[in-house]
């Protein structure tokens, strides 16, 4: 690539250091612990600048994409694109455990600080008509399963 | 007999057939039986039975953090778990799926790991700890793919120590 490009470089990258952005479109997009959340479906630029500024993330049939800005993007490779954190989103359909050791419900829907990557509150789907709302702050540990702070009892009372 | 010592105690009752929960919250089995010392009596570990027609396997009591109402939660997450999760090279490339995983004596610590690669997973390639850069939901090595493809001190011929 490049022999027959005349070339125009002053402080910044040589050609041969730059990478297609048509190459990017349909690489896997990995997460902080190596779950595949996708594969990029778009390369967003900035219009001012032309800096890249994120990818939308195509995770399946059926499925929201998903847009990840620069900033959780660690490195983007041939192969894929590694991100520096694990997308809350992902936590959506696990088991929600009581410290007790007992199931209380799947995770049904994430909220979110703003569009952040931050958890805000777990809304948790217990029977078919029973949700519950688990906040941030009542969460041991996040994980295949989700672990709350509280016993099965004390996360079954009703609030006031 | 002091009774004092034995309000805090917890029975068999309370611990055998109760889940048994990893660090990561997976779900390994249920409790199925205790290990004891025979001179002290103190308790060494449990045994946790996976289910029907699957092996289970014992855990230490170092490794158990509580044992709660409904479940037992362990301080580890069992590193056989590993087995079936995907390899990525440093750059992000796949490079094939874990068959198999060598601990260090009966510790939860990874020696190796066996990977299975190339055409329909034929060729397995044997990497140990010191190229494995994470291991959570799958896992990253610290060398590329082709790194790894081409030096052959990673080939597996199947007869090294036992594995799990």
């Amino acid at each position: 690539m490049g022999k027959n490009v005349d070339k125009y470089v002053e402080n910044s990258l040589l050609l041969k250091e730059t990478r297609n952005a048509r190459d990017l479109v349909g690489i896997s997009v990995l997460t902080v612990s190596g779950e595949v959340l996708g594969r990029v479906k778009e390369v967003r630029l900035n219009p001012t600048s032309a800096v890249l500024e994120g990818v939308i993330v195509n995770r399946g049939l059926f499925r929201t994409l998903c847009y990840m800005c620069k900033r959780y993007i660690e490195r983007i490779t041939r192969d894929a694109v590694l991100l520096n954190i694990e997308p809350v989103l992902l936590y959506v359909g696990r088991q929600v455990v009581s410290s007790d050791g007992k199931v209380f419900g799947n995770v049904r829907e994430v909220r979110r600080v703003h569009q952040t990557n931050e958890i805000e509150s777990l809304l948790v789907k217990r029977t078919f008509f029973r949700k519950a709302k688990i906040p941030f702050s009542q969460v041991k540990k996040l994980g295949t399963s989700i672990i709350i702070k509280k016993t099965f009892a004390e996360a079954s009372k009703r609030g006031p | 007999m002091d009774l004092k010592k034995l309000r805090g105690a917890i029975t068999s009752e309370e611990v055998l057939g109760k889940d048994v929960i990893d660090t990561n919250g997976v779900y390994l089995g249920v409790s199925d039986k205790f290990y004891l010392d025979p001179k002290t009596m103190r308790v060494l570990g449990i045994s946790v039975d996976k289910g029907f027609l699957r092996k289970g396997f014992v855990i230490s009591t170092n490794y158990i953090t509580e044992v709660a109402k409904h479940a037992v939660f362990l301080n580890i997450g069992p590193s056989t778990l590993l087995k079936g999760k995907l390899v990525f090279g440093i750059n992000g490339t796949k490079i094939g799926s874990v068959a198999s995983v060598e601990l260090a004596q009966d510790t939860n610590t990874v020696a190796a790991i066996i990977i299975k690669t190339g055409f329909l997973g034929m060729k397995r390639l044997r990497i140990p700890k010191e190229y494995i850069k994470s291991k959570d939901k799958n896992i990253f090595l610290n060398i590329t793919k082709s790194e790894l493809l081409q030096n052959k001190i990673f080939n597996f011929s199947g007869s090294r120590a036992q594995t799990q």
